[in-house]
């Protein structure tokens, strides 16, 4: 199947455009390819390439068609997409020198994040460093394994998270004697978990 | 061939990709964290979007790089897919020739993906695929030169699925080889077994009598043999197994066989339970059930197959039981997964 995308993505007179759904129509349309492949029927009368083609640029105009429609429960807007709170947009644009809109190019990005800082976000990370080294609670102290008391969540979080660089889960694995597939179950089942819920009593909330 | 036809699968990036992106990329306090969890952000999304188009499943929220606070710490790009494991997706900027992989990487990953960024970011190309077993632990780099094509990855998945969906592959102990699966599975790393190389490896340790009391009687496990422990739980009771193989020596019209010893102890050191049952069996038929009714700090069960058998290890104490993934000796099969090997 990988084989046969390629071709297909190759094909000369596939629909091009630079209408601003079109990326998003373009992928929708390479995985109905991808699944529907075996329901195509060529024509007699016509090369393969050309039905096949036809084919796929039928599906992608109606996906580009959807798309555009606003206010379609899960579909994306372009006045939404655009962060607008005090900036002047068109200035923003041509800084960036975008692509399309909302796609900024590689040597563009620090500035067009720039736009977005999300300092709330920031300060709920620095408000869990602080929680972590001091555990107040002393909820991620109590976060062990059963038979490994000093293998706690706060300790470990300290070693893999705060430190730099981090350290390994095998090297942790080692220094506290506990099996390496022990640690490991432990931190995704319970130490994350429990860090995740901590971010969001300190306040972080995903947009 | 058409030499301006390009051999590599390019996937688009709409706005979606872009606002999740942009969306992580805010949370970031500097400017290079910023564009580094843009860049892997829009990778890891290429490649879903990418296993989505062939139906196969993936988990983001399952991965490290959709989760807010590891992002935050580490540099990770990595997508979960599940049975499989994490497949980290590297991003590759126009003039790089290696993938530099940061330590948080480089430990429990499946396999990585070189994905090529341009000055354009409206659409990646899928560069190519290497195997996590391959790379050599603390591998800092991946030449992208070395980067396998697409098929060898495609081809791991269904040879992780379908051939080690959940089996233990003991011959890949025998090479030394990091498994994946048995990883996934509780396994340790396999070690070997003589007297002289047992000191060191942790695991082994505690079973150095039972091993010891084995060759007084007339056991001898030979030198290739490798070892490998797995804790397991039964009606609350911690045990260990120590699982060990080696290969026999071919001879004159037989076809290779293959061995396998269990060895269970108490975690604690003391005493086994009694009424422990262990019961051995092949695809057909029981092959060997043992049940403790005498104080017993070992419980010891050898098995000899052929390369198409596969035991299944069943445990039992007080109406509960725990049947683990088949063993498995495959030694051909480690190579089958790559076709350029």
């Amino acid at each position: 199947m990988n084989r046969l995308l390629i071709s297909l993505q190759n094909m000369p007179g596939l629909l091009r455009s630079s209408h601003l759904d079109y990326l998003e129509a373009l992928d929708l349309t390479w995985e109905w390819v991808s699944r529907n492949i075996c329901t195509f029927e060529p024509r007699s009368q016509e090369s393969v390439s050309i039905t096949l083609v036809r084919w796929i640029n039928g599906y992608l105009k109606w996906r580009i068609r959807d798309l555009s429609k606003p206010e379609l429960p899960g579909q994306y807007r372009l006045d939404k997409a655009i962060d607008t709170s005090g900036e002047d947009i068109t200035t923003l644009l041509d800084k960036l020198s975008t692509t399309t809109p909302n796609i900024p190019v590689l040597s563009g990005i620090e500035a067009y994040i720039e736009q977005q800082d999300n300092q709330t976000i920031q300060q709920v990370f620095l408000k869990l460093e602080q929680y972590i080294d001091q555990d107040p609670e002393g909820k991620l102290r109590q976060c062990h394994p059963r038979k490994y008391p000093d293998c706690h969540c706060q300790f470990i979080s300290q070693k893999v998270l705060l430190q730099n660089p981090p350290s390994k889960f095998t090297a942790l694995s080692r220094e506290l004697g506990i099996n390496y597939q022990t640690l490991k179950s432990h931190w995704e089942k319970k130490c994350k978990p429990l860090l995740q819920e901590t971010a969001r009593e300190l306040g972080y909330r995903s947009e | 061939m058409n030499p301006n036809i390009k051999e590599i699968i390019e996937v688009p990036l709409g706005i979606e990709a872009h606002r999740l992106a942009k969306q992580f990329a805010a949370e970031q306090g500097n400017p290079e964290k910023r564009k580094q969890v843009y860049l892997n952000t829009l990778a890891v999304y290429a490649v879903h979007r990418y296993l989505q188009w062939l139906q196969i499943e993936t988990n983001l929220t399952k991965s490290d790089s959709w989760n807010p606070l590891l992002r935050s710490r580490w540099n990770v790009a990595d997508l979960w897919i599940p049975g499989i494991g994490k497949l980290e997706c590297r991003p590759v900027l126009p003039e790089d020739t290696v993938i530099d992989l940061p330590p948080e990487v480089t430990e429990d990953r499946m396999g990585y993906m070189g994905i090529q960024f341009s000055e354009r970011l409206d659409y990646v190309q899928l560069l190519g695929f290497q195997r996590g077993i391959d790379l050599p632990i603390d591998s800092r780099q991946i030449l992208i030169s070395e980067l396998q094509p697409l098929e060898s990855f495609l081809n791991y998945l269904n040879y992780m699925e379908l051939e080690f969906g959940d089996k233990i592959n003991v011959a890949l102990w025998l090479k030394d080889q990091r498994n994946e699966v048995a990883l996934r599975l509780g396994w340790e790393f396999p070690a070997p077994l003589t007297p002289m190389a047992t000191s060191g490896w942790r695991f082994i340790e505690p079973f150095d009598p039972a091993i010891a009391q084995l060759r007084d009687m007339g056991r001898e496990i030979p030198e290739p043999a490798r070892g490998n422990c797995k804790t397991i739980y039964i009606d609350q009771t911690p045990l260990q197994l120590l699982a060990v193989t080696w290969g026999l020596p071919p001879e004159a019209d037989t076809p290779q066989k293959w061995s396998l010893w269990l060895i269970l102890r108490m975690q604690s050191g003391g005493f086994l339970p009694r009424r422990l049952k262990l019961q051995i069996r092949d695809k057909t038929q029981v092959l060997q059930e043992k049940e403790l009714d005498t104080d017993e700090l070992y419980l010891f069960a050898p098995v000899v197959g052929n390369l198409e058998d596969e035991f299944i290890v069943k445990l039992s104490l007080n109406d509960q039981e725990q049947e683990l993934e088949p063993f498995i000796f495959a030694p051909e099969q480690s190579g089958k997964a790559d076709a350029s090997n």
